[in-house]
C-alpha cells in the first residue's frame, strides 16, 4: 500500500512539471552551417527547402578523406548528405513530405516557367574503393579512402521524382522552354563551376534535356565556350544558343544538330559577349544586343542572315513583346526608348523627360513599364502599340519595381533623397490616366516585396512583423508572425509563403483575404541523428 | 507520461518475485554509452550518467534475478551560424527511461567481498525534446520523439556486504559491455546506445 502511494506521488510529481521549462543544458555544440537553407524554392503548390547535409564547403570532397573530418562532419553530428523536403499549406498544419532523391544532396533547385515542373540540382557520394564490404560514406572514410561525389538533376513533380540523369558538374546554368517541355543545362562562365579534378570537362559542350518525355537520353551537344543563354521557338523546334561571339541554331527535331552558326564578330580576335536576346513572336528572327555596342543584331533564322539595326548607344535594357509584335530598347545615358518593328525592321524612336535603364514586360496589354535606379524619379508605361507613353513622377528614386499579375498596379520601393529621409513604397494605378499614385513611407528600409492582384507584403528591416498593404488604397496592417521573418514570396496565385528566423526551421502559408496563417516549424530536425550513410550510387 | 508510467508499472511483477531468501533494494548509477556521431548534439561526453534504483532477490545461494529502472538526462546547446537570419541555435535534450532485468551469479568470495557477473537485458526509452526558443512554452519548432531500443548487458563486478542489525548494507560495482538494437527517434534518424558499461549502487540486504 505504502508501496503504491509513493509511486502514485512520484507520477503525480513528474505530470506537474512542464519538460521544456528546464530542458538540460550542459554542453555546447557548434555547427558550421544552419540546419536548413532559408533561400526556399517555391512552386505553384509547394515550397522545396533544402536541408544541408553534415559537411559544409563542398570543394571538401575533392581532398580526400582528411578534408572530410576537417570539414566538421564528425564533430557536429551527422546527417548524411542531406535532405530535400517538400512543403505545403494542405491540412490544418501544413504538410511536410520527403523528397527521395536515391541519397543524393540537392545543390540546387530550379523551376520551370509552368510553376510545377521542377529540376534539382544534386551529389550523390560514393566510394572509390575495390573493397565490397564498404556500404556507408563512414566506413569509407574511417577506412582512408576517398569519397567521390556524382553530379545528378532529377525531374521532380510535387515529391515524385520521375528521372534521374547524371549531369556533368560543371553545368552549372539552365534555360527552359516556354512551355516547360525541354530544357538545356549548360556552362555559365560568369558563375563558379566545379570543372572537377583528374579529367577534362567539355565546356564547349550544352546538354538537352526532354521534361516532357523524359525517358530520352540526354543530349549533348557541342555548342562553343562562354553560353550565355538559350531560346526556344514556338512548338520547340529550334533553339538559339548564345555564346561568345557565336550564335548556334541546333534543330530540335533532327537528333538536336547544330544547323546555323551566326559568328557575330568578322575578326575572331573580337569577343563579342551578349547581353540580351529574345525571339520574335513567329520564331523567325533572334533579336540580340551586346555588351558595350550600339549594334543590335537582328538574326534572321529562316535566310540565315544578319542584319544590324544602328542604335544611339549601348541599350541598357530590351524586352520583345509578342502582343505588339516590336521589340523596345532603353538606354541609360539618353532618354528615349527605341521601338523595332519586327516585319519592317524601322526604329521609331520615343522622346523621355528622363534616361530609363531598365523595363517590365506587359505581356498581355503589349506595353512595357520604364524606370531607373541611378536616381531618376520617372516611370513611364509604353504602349507598344499605340507609341503611346503614360508618366509618373515618383517621390523618390526608386530600388525596386514589380507589377501584379494583372498588370495593373505597380509597387515601387524607393529610397531617402533630398530632404526626406524615409524610405517609401509607391503603389502606381497602372489602370489610371491621370497617373494615379499611392504613397507611404517608414524609417525602416523594405528588404523584400510580394505581390498578389490586390495585396503587397513588405519585409521592413529592423521589424519582426510583416506589413500587409490593400493596393486598392493603401490600407496597411501588420501580418503576427511565430517569429521574425526572413524572406517572403509568392505562393499560387493570391497567397504568401514567408521564411522565418528559426533554427529548427519555420515556414508560414498567409492568406491575405482570410488572413489565415498556417506555419510549419521543426521540419529541419529530419535526419538530424542519421550516424550512418548509405551509398546507394556505390558501384565497387 | 504514459510511457514513465507504463515503464514503472513493470517494475511491479518484480517485486512481486520476494518470497522467501534475501533481497535487496538499492540506489544506482549507471553509465550509458552512446559512441555514435548523433549523440555529440545532446553532450560533450559519451553517453550520459543515469540514477535509479535496483532490486534483487536471491534465488539459491549463488543466483539471484536483479532488476532496475534508470532515469538519466543529458542536453546542450546547439549553436548556429547567424546567417541569414540571427537565430542562435537550438537546445537539444535527451531523457533516457531503462529497465533491466537479468540474473546475476555470485563467484564465491570471503563473504564480506563477494565476486560476481551478471547478465541482464535492458529495455531503453528515449524522449527527444528539440526547441530553439526557450522563452516560448509553445513554439511552433518545439519538436519531440521518443524511441525505443532493446538490449543486454554482461559485466563482472564485486559487492561488499557490511552487517548491519538484522541486514545488510551492500555496495557494488560492476564492469561490462552494454548493446542496444539501434533507437529509432521518428523522422529525426536513430540513436545507438552501445560501449562501455559501468554500474554502482549502494542499498540494504535483509
Amino acid at each position: 500500500m505504502t508501496r503504491s502511494i509513493l509511486i502514485g506521488m512520484g507520477v503525480l510529481a513528474l505530470a506537474a512539471c512542464n519538460p521544456w521549462d528546464n530542458l538540460p543544458q550542459n554542453g555546447n555544440n557548434s555547427w558550421t552551417h544552419s540546419l536548413w537553407d532559408a533561400n526556399v524554392t517555391s512552386t505553384l503548390t509547394h515550397l522545396y527547402v533544402r536541408l544541408p547535409g553534415g559537411e559544409s564547403d563542398p570543394s571538401a570532397h575533392n581532398e580526400g578523406d582528411t578534408g572530410w573530418y576537417d570539414y566538421g562532419y564528425y564533430s557536429e553530428s551527422a546527417r548524411g548528405v542531406g535532405q530535400l523536403l517538400r512543403l505545403d499549406d494542405s491540412g490544418k498544419a501544413g504538410t511536410v513530405e520527403t523528397v527521395n532523391l536515391g541519397g543524393a544532396a540537392a545543390t540546387r533547385i530550379e523551376v520551370a516557367p509552368d510553376g510545377a515542373t521542377t529540376l534539382v540540382f544534386s551529389r550523390l557520394p560514393g566510394c572509390d574503393t575495390t573493397d565490397t564490404d564498404i556500404e556507408t560514406l563512414e566506413e569509407c572514410v574511417e577506412e582512408g579512402d576517398t569519397v567521390e561525389w556524382k553530379s545528378e538533376v532529377h525531374l521532380v513533380r510535387g515529391s515524385s521524382v520521375e528521372k534521374t540523369w547524371d549531369l556533368p558538374p560543371h553545368l552549372n546554368a539552365i534555360s527552359f522552354s516556354a512551355d516547360s517541355a525541354h530544357a538545356v543545362a549548360f556552362m555559365d562562365a560568369s558563375l563558379p563551376a566545379d570543372v572537377g579534378a583528374g579529367g577534362l570537362a567539355n565546356v564547349s559542350a550544352v546538354q538537352f534535356l526532354n521534361l516532357a518525355n523524359p525517358q530520352d537520353e540526354l543530349k549533348s551537344v557541342n555548342i562553343g565556350y562562354g553560353v550565355e543563354r538559350v531560346l526556344f521557338t514556338e512548338g520547340n523546334t529550334k533553339a538559339v544558343v548564345l555564346s561568345e561571339s557565336e550564335v548556334v541554331v541546333v534543330d530540335m527535331t533532327n537528333d538536336y544538330k547544330p544547323i546555323i552558326t551566326y559568328h557575330l564578330a568578322l575578326d575572331v580576335d573580337d569577343e563579342i559577349t551578349p547581353k540580351d536576346a529574345d525571339l520574335t513572336p513567329d520564331g523567325n528572327t533572334a533579336f540580340l544586343t551586346v555588351e558595350g555596342s550600339g549594334d543590335l543584331y537582328a538574326l534572321d533564322l529562316v535566310a540565315e542572315s544578319i542584319n544590324i539595326v544602328d542604335l544611339d548607344a549601348s541599350p541598357a535594357d530590351m524586352i520583345v513583346n509578342d502582343s505588339a509584335d516590336r521589340t523596345a530598347l532603353v538606354y541609360s545615358s539618353r532618354a528615349q526608348v527605341d521601338l523595332v518593328d519586327h516585319n519592317l525592321m524601322e526604329l521609331e524612336t520615343i522622346s523621355l523627360d528622363e534616361p530609363a535603364n531598365e523595363m517590365i514586360e506587359f505581356q498581355q496589354s503589349g506595353a512595357v513599364l520604364l524606370f531607373n535606379t541611378g536616381g531618376y524619379k520617372d516611370v513611364y508605361k509604353v504602349d507598344l502599340v499605340t507609341s503611346e507613353v503614360q508618366e509618373w513622377r515618383l517621390k523618390s528614386p526608386p530600388t525596386r519595381v514589380v507589377v501584379t499579375s494583372d498588370e495593373t498596379r505597380a509597387v515601387v520601393f524607393t529610397q531617402p533623397s533630398g530632404s526626406n529621409s524615409n524610405y517609401g513604397v509607391e503603389i502606381l494605378d497602372l489602370t489610371s490616366e491621370s497617373g494615379g499614385a499611392t504613397n507611404l513611407e517608414s524609417q525602416n528600409q523594405p528588404l523584400d516585396l510580394a505581390l498578389t492582384e490586390t495585396h503587397a507584403l513588405v519585409l521592413l528591416a529592423g521589424v519582426s512583423d510583416l506589413l500587409q498593404v490593400r493596393l486598392a488604397d493603401g490600407f496597411t496592417q501588420a501580418v503576427e508572425l511565430e517569429d521574425t521573418p526572413l524572406g517572403i514570396g509568392n505562393f499560387g496565385s493570391s497567397d504568401f509563403w514567408i521564411t522565418h528566423d528559426a533554427a529548427l526551421g519555420l515556414v508560414s502559408f498567409y492568406d491575405p483575404a482570410t488572413e489565415e496563417l498556417v506555419s510549419i516549424g521543426g521540419f529541419a530536425t529530419a535526419g538530424l541523428f542519421q550516424d550512418e550513410t548509405p551509398l546507394p550510387g556505390q558501384e565497387n | 507520461m504514459k510511457n514513465t508510467i507504463a515503464l514503472l508499472t513493470l517494475l511491479l511483477p518484480s517485486l512481486a518475485l520476494a518470497e522467501a531468501g534475501p533481497r535487496e533494494f538499492s540506489l544506482e548509477r549507471n553509465q550509458l554509452s552512446n559512441l555514435g556521431d548523433a549523440w555529440n548534439v545532446f553532450a560533450d561526453e559519451d553517453g550520459l550518467m543515469t540514477s535509479g534504483i535496483g532490486f534483487a532477490q536471491d534465488l539459491d545461494k549463488n543466483l539471484s534475478v536483479v532488476a532496475s529502472y534508470h532515469f538519466g538526462q543529458a542536453g546542450s546547446e546547439n549553436y548556429m551560424p547567424e546567417d541569414p537570419g540571427n537565430a542562435e541555435g537550438f537546445v537539444a535534450a535527451f531523457n533516457a527511461h531503462q529497465l533491466t532485468a537479468g540474473v546475476r551469479g555470485d563467484l564465491g568470495g570471503t563473504g564480506f567481498v563477494q565476486p560476481f557477473v551478471s547478465a541482464k537485458a535492458t529495455a531503453l526509452l528515449g524522449v527527444v525534446r528539440l526547441d530553439d526558443d526557450l522563452d516560448s512554452d509553445e513554439n511552433l519548432t518545439q519538436s519531440q520523439a521518443m524511441g525505443i531500443a532493446p538490449g543486454g548487458v554482461l559485466a563482472a563486478g564485486i559487492s561488499g556486504l557490511i552487517p548491519v542489525g538484522p541486514g545488510h548494507v551492500r555496495l557494488d560495482t560492476e564492469l561490462g559491455y552494454a548493446h542496444s538494437l539501434s533507437m529509432g527517434i521518428g523522422e529525426i534518424g536513430s540513436l545507438q546506445f552501445s560501449g562501455f558499461h559501468m554500474r554502482w549502487g549502494a542499498g540494504i540486504r535483509f
